[in-house]
């Protein structure tokens, strides 16, 4: 049932601009049986719930839509379907909600979704989002969790055959090694065979009439073993950021030449809200060093927050941080991009000499929004500025380095100490990525809008 | 130098659990795994080198306890420096714990009336944290009161915050040789260096054994709460095999900086100056090294 109005509204916005916002935020549709932990997941990670908390959680009732945004400059939108509606037998969803019906009938413009009586359209869900997660509760009988993936999956691959299918067996917490990995074959067998069963079967899902590209046929599945209780979920979550992020792959590359250049042996680009990993190095990441890189991150924060708050910072604004008010975005969708902009500019001035001389190609903009950014701070992280940085040694000659990239997103190197010897290389390698990476991120979003305008 | 240091209170009260946390380097959910204590357990923990500490931790249960009183009486209660006493503030027997701590303070007064007694009102977290500081302070004063002629300090503790940290740094205080003369040092130091503030920390407990403030700072529970920071960051790193060495976070505002100082201890320096660059204070503090493990030195051999 959605009674918010204004989850109605974003449900007719991003309709309308069907086209620009499946570019510029990624849909993840959420969803899993009830109380396999859906809404505990989202609130661990993006509103940094004790995960001892999330027990106290209710259950959530109706469709549910949150933006969110990683890095300031990846924005993307979660959309969690509560479990107890997937009443699927006819691939129908119980209905006791006339108001949507009425509204869904406004943009059915294409004719093969008409399944559905009322309620949650699932393949108009499907159809519009970028990334399924799954959630399968690892601590129960799963056979049913699994069926219900398998008809998710099908309907998903007649309506939107490029679509990701990422499954989180969840709450692993309690498992065994081994059981963990029994539950995963076991799950991922299930899900192997259903489908080889269908394709070879009756030729009800005619694939490649939707699918312009005949590799995309293959399903887009990965399976991930994730808790609440240690830093498995953030992995997981990362990995399913990182496949909707157009420009990972030049991240990625970014960080192989960084790490190349500078004799390191691991690069991460972390968001310091919700520690999602949006890019790494293309070498293989070791699961415990990214647990170190995240408290880390903690680390840096809460000392900041001890010694690091000047006393005369008393500019707070009410924007909030991880979920950005949908309006605004979608009003001017540039408006963030140029408090970005601004705060670049000065990060620049403050932090190196080297730079000063670089400058944008929309200088006057940026002087214009570099008043801004001062009273654009965050609650949660005001204290990591443009001069945020860190070196922590560990024994063995190992150390981990972190920058600051923009106000949300953190650098964090590994690398041997000897290589650390030569910090003035090391930091003039950071900046010239930094200004890469915020290059990037600022071009993409005109490319994007100009083509939706053409 | 070999210092006693008896940790006792009711059966289930915490002890053992508070003992690993700060000298073995247990995170608070591993105490689960922790059984009771059978009799009495002793550990030796070297403490800033040559000061080894000897716990006796000693289990709560009430047939151990009566025979603390009365066949063990000499041998536990003799020589002991400092007496730490652990209630559980859930307890529905105060009296019964009232009675005795009573009885533990009798024969601290017959066999060691120079001890340094300290009374840890545990578990705090299990209390509504609007109800915390009254029922502190209702039981603070009740302690008080029973504890004379003999003077007694008073902590709320819960495994789960940094207020642990806070009552250990002050129990081992207490048992720091030459706490005057190391402050001396850190603020000419201090000086020197032009430093907002100069922590030193005990290397394996990370407790705060001594500080300089030369900037006064709003949080007045920042040293047990950077305990509890570098005490997880230790913990994270034990996970890769290896450990913390040395640490380096600044802003725009700040620049802190942890190193070894003495084989025994780690500093840690704030500088808000910006126009001090990281290699000056770095070599600063490698300079005073020299005269910290001098005056480390000279206190061990007195």
């Amino acid at each position: 049932m959605i009674e918010e109005t204004s989850t109605v509204v974003n449900d007719i916005d991003s309709d309308k601009n069907d086209n620009k916002t499946s570019y510029m935020r990624p849909n993840i549709l959420l969803t899993g049986l009830r109380r396999s932990g859906k809404t505990s997941i989202q609130r661990v990670i993006f509103t940094k719930m004790q995960p001892s908390q999330t027990q106290f959680l209710k259950s959530t009732p109706h469709l549910t839509i949150n933006q969110f945004s990683c890095g300031s400059f990846i924005n993307f939108q979660v959309q969690e379907l509560p479990g107890q509606l997937h009443v699927f037998p006819s691939l129908q969803f119980p209905n006791s909600d006339g108001t949507h019906n009425g509204s869904s009938s406004l943009y059915d413009d294409d004719n093969t979704t008409h399944l559905v009586s009322g309620g949650y359209d699932m393949e108009r869900l499907l159809k519009r989002c970028n990334a399924v997660v799954y959630i399968i509760d690892a601590q129960d009988d799963y056979s049913q969790s699994v069926s219900s993936l398998n008809m998710i999956i099908q309907s998903g691959k007649r309506v939107n055959p490029r679509l990701r299918y990422e499954v989180f067996i969840h709450k692993v917490d309690q498992l065994s090694e081994e059981a963990k990995i029994e539950t995963q074959r076991d799950i991922h067998n299930q899900v192997r065979e259903h489908f080889a069963d269908v394709n070879g079967g009756t030729d009800s899902w005619p694939l490649t009439s939707f699918g312009s590209n005949p590799n995309t046929q293959s399903l887009l599945i990965n399976f991930h073993l994730t808790s609440i209780f240690d830093h498995s979920i953030f992995e997981a979550f990362s990995k399913v950021i990182q496949k909707l992020i157009p420009q990972f792959n030049h991240l990625e590359d970014l960080l192989n030449y960084l790490i190349s250049a500078s004799n390191m042996e691991q690069a991460f680009l972390f968001d310091i809200q919700t520690k999602i990993s949006i890019a790494t190095d293309s070498s293989p990441t070791d699961m415990q060093m990214y647990e170190l890189c995240c408290d880390m991150i903690d680390l840096l924060i809460n000392m900041s927050e001890i010694y690091g708050r000047s006393n005369d910072n008393v500019v707070q604004t009410t924007e909030d941080d991880g979920i950005i008010n949908d309006e605004q975005s979608y009003d001017n969708p540039d408006d963030e991009d140029d408090e970005n902009e601004g705060h670049i500019v000065n990060g620049i001035h403050e932090s190196t000499n080297s730079y000063s001389n670089y400058s944008f190609s929309t200088t006057p903009m940026v002087t214009s929004f570099a008043s801004m950014t001062e009273t654009i701070t965050e609650p949660t992280s005001n204290v990591f500025d443009s001069m945020s940085s860190s070196v922590i040694k560990l024994t063995g000659g190992r150390a981990l380095y972190l920058k600051e990239i923009n106000r949300h997103l953190a650098l964090i190197c590994v690398l041997r100490e000897e290589a650390l010897t030569k910090q003035a290389i090391i930091e003039y390698n950071v900046n010239q990525l930094k200004k890469s990476i915020l290059e990037l991120f600022h071009l993409t979003p005109q490319t994007s809008s100009s083509s939706v305008a053409s | 130098m070999r210092k006693k240091v008896l940790l006792m209170g009711k059966s289930g009260g915490g002890k053992t659990s508070m003992r690993s946390i700060i000298f073995a380097n247990y995170s608070a959910k591993d105490t689960r795994r922790l059984g009771a204590t059978m009799d009495v357990e002793q550990s030796y923990v070297r403490f800033l080198g040559n000061l080894i500490l000897n716990l006796w931790d000693c289990g709560g249960q009430e047939a151990f306890m009566e025979c603390y009183f009365a066949a063990q009486k000499d041998n536990i209660f003799k020589n002991v420096e400092v007496l730490i006493y652990v209630f559980d503030v859930q307890s529905q027997e105060l009296d019964k714990d009232l009675h005795y701590y009573q009885s533990c303070l009798e024969s601290i007064l017959q066999h060691s009336s120079q001890a340094k007694i300290f009374c840890l009102i545990h578990k705090m977290d299990l209390v509504p944290e609007d109800m915390r500081e009254s029922l502190f302070n209702e039981r603070q004063s009740i302690l008080t009161n029973v504890s004379k002629p003999l003077q007694c300090s008073c902590f709320r503790t819960s495994i789960w915050d940094e207020t642990l940290y806070k009552a250990w740094s002050q129990i081992v205080y207490q048992l720091v040789p030459n706490v005057k003369g190391l402050e001396k040092t850190l603020t000419n130091f201090a000086d020197i260096i032009d430093a907002d503030e100069i922590l030193l920390f005990e290397k394996a407990t990370f407790l705060v054994i001594s500080h300089c403030t030369r900037k006064p700072h709003r949080d007045a529970r920042r040293f047990e709460k950077i305990s509890d920071i570098i005490k997880q960051f230790k913990l994270s790193c034990s996970k890769l095999t290896a450990a913390f060495q040395s640490m380096e976070v600044r802003n725009s505002t700040f620049a802190c900086f942890i190193e070894l100082l003495t084989p025994n201890t780690y500093v840690m320096v704030v500088i808000s100056d910006p126009s001090i660059s990281s290699e000056v204070t770095l070599m600063n503090i490698r300079n005073a090294r020299k005269v910290f493990e001098k005056l480390e030195k000279d206190v061990s051999r007195n």
